[in-house]
């Protein structure tokens, strides 16, 4: 009986698992054909900087950046961005 | 106090426990789950750390990882918006990870080993630049650290001094070093992120014929800075990092088990050419720039003994350091450290002098399975066992060879390592029909005495941790063919009697023997398989290849005592 009810219980928690990964995939899916589709048309007429960032010219005299956000700051370190 | 370090989700998991200042403890998760670059969550490495410093996990101050999460997230995201529609399966690919794990760090914490406390993020290549100078012998110098990516940045340079680490300038993503190395690994059928030194070991093999090639890919300024044009690269747009323009360029791409080409060693060669040129010109700039005489180095691009060997050749520095961990599991190690030293303010009171920071087994413990393994063993005392195996060398028998505490990082240095006679010309064939089934270009490497290096080798330095390939001395080459690769050069650990007396009293004793203080050194792994690290895993490599004998601290088993 024991062993029956495990095995129910795996079986279950396996279907479980495939329709969350599928639904998963579902809601990726529109995230990223209609999400990110909108995001673009919206950034490339409106805030077309965010998309040339760290593109650089040629023409520049160097191609160095200068490097920011590290300080030994404990309440920067904190956070993850 | 206690800092806990973890690098993980990208490649080489691992953690790192420091206990006032000095590392108790580091390991990479590979080595316990048996999965090579493993970048899940190093729950094993951590657990062991914990294990090693006879600690709690209430006990730890801080957990510091070695890069952050939400920045590369937002680089992740821009980069999927960049290239939309062709994204696509990276996207479905990448996003579940970022939002089961790679995200909620805390979390994963709090669930896997019941952390609570405050967690400390470090930037990537802060973290890597952390890892090389605050554990150098160094009170002050330049730093560079590259690889493919971290959160932005590709490259970045500054300098350290006392506990303090400032970064200048910095390259970003997608101009990259490190992403252009590992493109070409794939294109020529490696796998990328893993082989980066198969294509290493290949370059030595061809012509630089494709220089000028990769010189018109990318444009470097006079203070070697510099861009790649994006069209030759696929970054994110699919399964392959190159582009058409670039198979129109170089020619078709190899599959993985397509024959070797000239043209895939030309190419090889000259993509290994080529980054040396472009870190040489970085490396003097960075020089003339800080006025410093000592150069600290991090990031897997630095995994690279020949770029290393021809930056301390040709950069106007008078010494380099090089920690064994250069890659992101040396990013473990930069985390606490940087928390530790430069954000608490804490003097630094560590040198790095040798790598065994992994878990080391008894004499107990490894009898105990040797006897579960059905095994027949001798037990030697020290003196008598390094003589013994010494004898086994000069005999042209392939040894397994596993003491003390195992390696951090990528290279097996005389803990974890198969022994062989370099004087033999056979070896290379032997061990790789007989144990390692490698690629025939590519070489294997010395051991030397440490006070014996200069004479075999053209040396400025010592490399203890394997991470120089200086030329070998043009008398010597006959005497040691085994380890001297087509170039001349070969990829040498100078073995010192302070930091693994055992490995160098076996040195001596084959000496003594054979004349010539060089041990053939390699890592005790079978082919694609991370290097042992219990004495299970030993055994279980031994019985698989046809090494002639494994050595575990100080019993040694025979092949033909092997009860199968």
């Amino acid at each position: 009986m024991y062993y029956l009810l495990r095995k129910i219980r795996e079986i279950t928690k396996f279907f479980v698992r495939v329709i969350q990964r599928i639904l998963l995939m579902i809601f990726l899916t529109i995230l990223y054909f209609l999400g990110f589709g909108f995001t673009l048309f919206l950034l490339l007429f409106f805030n077309r900087k965010v998309l040339n960032i760290n593109k650089k010219c040629n023409l520049d005299p160097t191609f160095w950046d200068i490097a920011e956000g590290y300080e030994a700051d404990i309440n920067d370190s904190i956070r993850q961005s | 106090m206690n800092i806990l370090g973890i690098s993980c989700y990208y490649h080489d998991s691992a953690a790192c426990l420091i206990k006032d200042g000095i590392i108790i403890a580091a390991a990479q998760e590979e080595r316990f789950n048996r999965i090579k670059n493993s970048f899940c969550f190093p729950v094993n490495a951590i657990n062991y750390c914990i294990q090693e410093s006879n600690i709690t996990f209430l006990d730890i101050d801080y957990v510091g990882f070695y890069e952050k999460p939400f920045l590369k997230f937002h680089r992740v995201i821009l980069d999927h918006l960049k290239t939309w529609p062709f994204s696509f399966l990276n996207f479905l690919d990448s996003m579940p990870k970022w939002l089961q794990d790679r995200l909620t760090l805390p979390l994963t914490l709090e669930k896997e080993i019941g952390f609570k406390g405050k967690t400390l993020f470090v930037k990537h290549h802060l973290s890597h630049a952390a890892s090389s100078f605050l554990v150098s012998p160094f009170d002050q110098a330049a730093i560079l650290t590259c690889d493919g990516i971290g959160e932005w940045a590709t490259l970045a340079y500054g300098i350290g001094r006392g506990n303090q680490i400032k970064i200048y300038n910095e390259l970003r993503y997608p101009h990259s070093l490190g992403l252009l190395y590992s493109t070409l690994t794939a294109y020529l059928g490696f796998s990328a992120n893993q082989e980066e030194g198969t294509v290493m070991a290949l370059a030595s093999c061809g012509n630089p014929v494709f220089l000028d090639k990769f010189r018109k890919i990318f444009v470097i300024k006079p203070d070697g800075s510099f861009i790649l044009d994006t069209s030759y690269f696929n970054f994110n747009k699919g399964r392959r990092m190159y582009s058409n323009k670039f198979i129109k360029t170089f020619g078709n791409d190899r599959k993985f088990n397509d024959i070797l080409e000239t043209r895939h060693c030309d190419i090889a060669c000259s993509l290994q050419k080529f980054v040396e040129e472009v870190l040489i010109t970085i490396t003097r700039n960075i020089y003339n720039e800080t006025k410093m005489e000592k150069l600290c180095l991090a990031g897997g691009s630095f995994l690279n003994c020949v770029v290393n060997n021809k930056i301390l050749e040709d950069s106007l520095f008078k010494e380099i350091f090089i920690q064994p961990a250069a890659g992101d599991a040396g990013g473990a190690l930069g985390a606490a450290a940087y928390i530790y030293h430069s954000i608490l303010k804490k003097n630094r009171n560590y040198i790095m002098t040798h790598p065994y920071l992994g878990p080391a087994f008894s004499a107990s413990q490894i009898r105990r399975i040797l006897l579960n393994f059905n095994l027949i063993f001798k037990e030697f005392n020290e003196t008598e066992l390094t003589k013994q195996v010494a004898e086994r060398l000069a005999k042209n028998q392939i040894v397994g060879w596993f003491q003390g505490r195992a390696e951090f990082g990528p290279r097996a240095l005389g803990n974890r390592s198969i022994l062989a006679n370099p004087c033999n010309p056979q070896v290379k064939e032997l061990l790789n029909s007989k144990v390692k089934k490698r690629e025939p270009f590519r070489p294997y490497a010395p051991a030397v005495l440490e006070e014996r290096a200069d004479e075999f080798f053209e040396m400025r330095c010592k490399s203890p941790f394997m991470l120089l390939a200086p030329k070998v001395k043009e008398g010597k080459r006959t005497l040691i063919p085994g380890v001297v690769h087509v170039d001349g050069t070969a990829r040498v650990q100078t073995v010192s009697k302070d930091t693994n007396p055992r490995f160098w009293q076996l040195i001596k004793d084959f000496e003594n023997i054979t004349g010539v203080p060089i041990v053939l050194n390699t890592s005790f792994n079978l082919r694609r398989e991370p290097i042992v690290c219990s004495p299970e895993d030993a055994v279980g490599s031994f019985r698989k290849s046809k090494m002639d004998c494994l050595v575990l601290e100080n019993y040694v088993v025979d092949k033909r005592g092997l009860v199968e």
